[in-house]
């Protein structure tokens, strides 16, 4: 069931929330054994939140827009009362979190119902969600392959159905590499539009918050929900909401451009059909290049692990043993780096925006893929890419990552093919310019050019 | 290369007060060289005058 038509029933006591999560705490018991998705459940607590909401409804108020519809969030999200883990044993130690994050209280003012927290890699460094100590998230397409990450938990649980909406970070790909993996629709809005209070930081200049869902509409929702200036948040730019759910059918033609050279380099066949479903249905202008690409990439590359390996500098001295080594060990070098890389790259990275930006004079939406290739089996740490053998982990987002590191706003749509593990495809837009992008998946979707496809249940519910 | 980025790492971590065990100190070389191959494809670019220092912040110009 939509959001939307979740938020009609309860609104209108047709259905009670505290029914809808009931129902959804029925499909997580049933089917996270499998995934192992959520790292926490919060049943008691969602249970009271819903019986808020209905007695807001029976009184006669406005229980919000997104009224009894269930939720989970990414576990570096501040859930008060819950301690914040960021994919870590480190955090474990800490006290609970105080208050929600921002991104939290706003669903919550907005209706939605938290039902509990999400697997991730361990501190947001990762495109696998293969966490050592929480187990892998699997993907619910083929439970024997990765779900991506790193909010890996966010997306499978969204493609799994066992709640419509969830909440991630995205820094270098964290949420368009586990959407396109999973097979479901991913957002990451411009850089500093959305609150990051209370969200556990990976690199400063880098985190964008965003979210999942099924479908463009209840993506929408979701989006308008957590709009807002934040003053509380020295990273937020301050924007006013600017609603994207009521304009999904914009009228206007959209000029769009498919991006070539480093984004075709190394496409696997499976990726590269989906952009070209995407591209043709669009009607999109073939060969755009952005110049500095793969630049911007290495350049992110660099400047993450730089700016992470910073942040854990004192756990790294102090804890070395309870990271995942691998994590551990890609921190280490970030912070060791001579200072000249990271501050070349932020200088990098104003240059290559204003290519993108004169891109924007010509296109309103650019498409590129969103991975090089689909689900990989868990476990396996190299793959062939262009005839080469490569490292999964650090080539899932080749093609997310210079973009992230414009800041520039992000609509994942997944192509997903009966006996094909689902892939995904950006739509990239000019800064604030989300409404483009909203209106361009509303379109293909109702093209029935993308979507999420269906999971088999069985499989879910067997595990 | 291998030699001196592994000198570098040694230099480097006990600088920074990082205690490296065989295993960790192999990968951490092998990772910082990735990082400088990468860096290859950015450090030498000539930037424009003017785009420095960079924004954390998409500029006001480019917001509607």
């Amino acid at each position: 069931m939509s959001v939307a038509a979740i938020a009609a029933e309860v609104r209108s006591g047709a259905k009670r929330a505290v029914q809808v999560t009931h129902e959804a705490l029925g499909r997580i018991d049933a089917r996270n054994g499998g995934l192992n998705a959520f790292t926490a459940v919060f049943a008691e607590q969602a249970l009271a939140d819903a019986a808020v909401v209905d007695a807001t409804v029976r009184a006669g108020g406005d229980p919000g827009p997104l009224a009894g519809a269930p939720f989970a969030v990414k576990n570096l999200f501040d859930v008060a009362g819950v301690v914040t883990l960021a994919g870590s044993i480190i955090e474990a130690d800490k006290p609970a979190a105080a208050t929600d994050a921002a991104a939290v209280a706003s669903l919550k003012t907005a209706g939605a119902i938290l039902v509990g927290a999400l697997n991730m890699d361990e501190y947001a460094y990762g495109f696998t969600t293969e966490n050592s100590h929480y187990g892998p998230t699997r993907n619910p397409h083929d439970l024997s392959r990765i779900a991506g990450g790193s909010s890996g938990g966010s997306a499978a649980a969204v493609a799994a159905g066992l709640v419509p909406l969830s909440l991630g970070s995205d820094t270098n790909g964290s949420i368009r590499v586990p959407a396109a993996l999973c097979g479901v629709y991913g957002l990451k809005p411009t850089f500093a539009r959305l609150s990051r209070r209370g969200v556990f930081p990976f690199v400063h200049s880098l985190d964008h918050v965003g979210g999942f869902a099924r479908s463009v509409s209840d993506l929408s929702l979701l989006y308008d929900a957590l709009q807002g200036p934040d003053r509380e948040d020295p990273a937020s730019a301050g924007r006013p909401v600017e609603p994207v759910s009521s304009g999904l059918n914009g009228a206007a033609a959209l000029r769009v451009g498919r991006l070539a050279g480093w984004f075709e380099t190394h496409l696997s066949t499976e990726a590269a059909a989906g952009v070209d479903t995407v591209a043709r249905a669009l009607e999109a202008t073939p060969d755009v290049r952005l110049q500095n690409a793969e630049a911007a990439r290495a350049a992110a590359f660099c400047l993450t692990g730089a700016e992470g390996g910073a942040l854990h500098l004192a756990n790294l001295k102090a804890r070395p043993g309870d990271f995942d080594p691998a994590t551990r060990d890609r921190l280490i070098a970030g912070a060791l780096q001579p200072a000249h890389i990271p501050a070349k790259a932020q200088r990098v990275r104003r240059q290559v925006l204003a290519e993108a930006l004169a891109l924007f004079e010509r296109f309103d939406i650019l498409v590129a893929p969103a991975t090089p290739f689909a689900a990989t089996p868990i476990g396996q740490a190299s793959t062939t890419m262009g005839g080469e053998t490569v490292s999964v982990r650090a080539n899932l987002g080749l093609y997310t990552q210079p973009i992230s590191f414009l800041g520039l706003p992000v609509l994942t749509v997944p192509v997903v093919r009966s006996g094909v593990l689902p892939v995904g495809v950006q739509l990239i837009a000019a800064p604030w310019r989300e409404d483009l992008l909203f209106q361009a998946a509303a379109r293909l979707e109702a093209m029935g050019a993308v979507g999420p496809g269906s999971i088999k249940e069985a499989a879910l519910a067997d595990q | 290369v291998s030699g001196e980025v592994e000198a570098y790492v040694d230099a480097a971590a006990g600088l920074n007060g990082l205690e490296l065990g065989e295993a960790s100190r192999a990968a951490v070389v092998a990772n910082l060289t990735g990082l400088f191959r990468l860096a290859e494809a950015f450090v030498g670019m000539e930037l424009e005058p003017g785009l420095d220092p960079a924004p954390v912040y998409v500029p006001p110009e480019a917001q509607r």
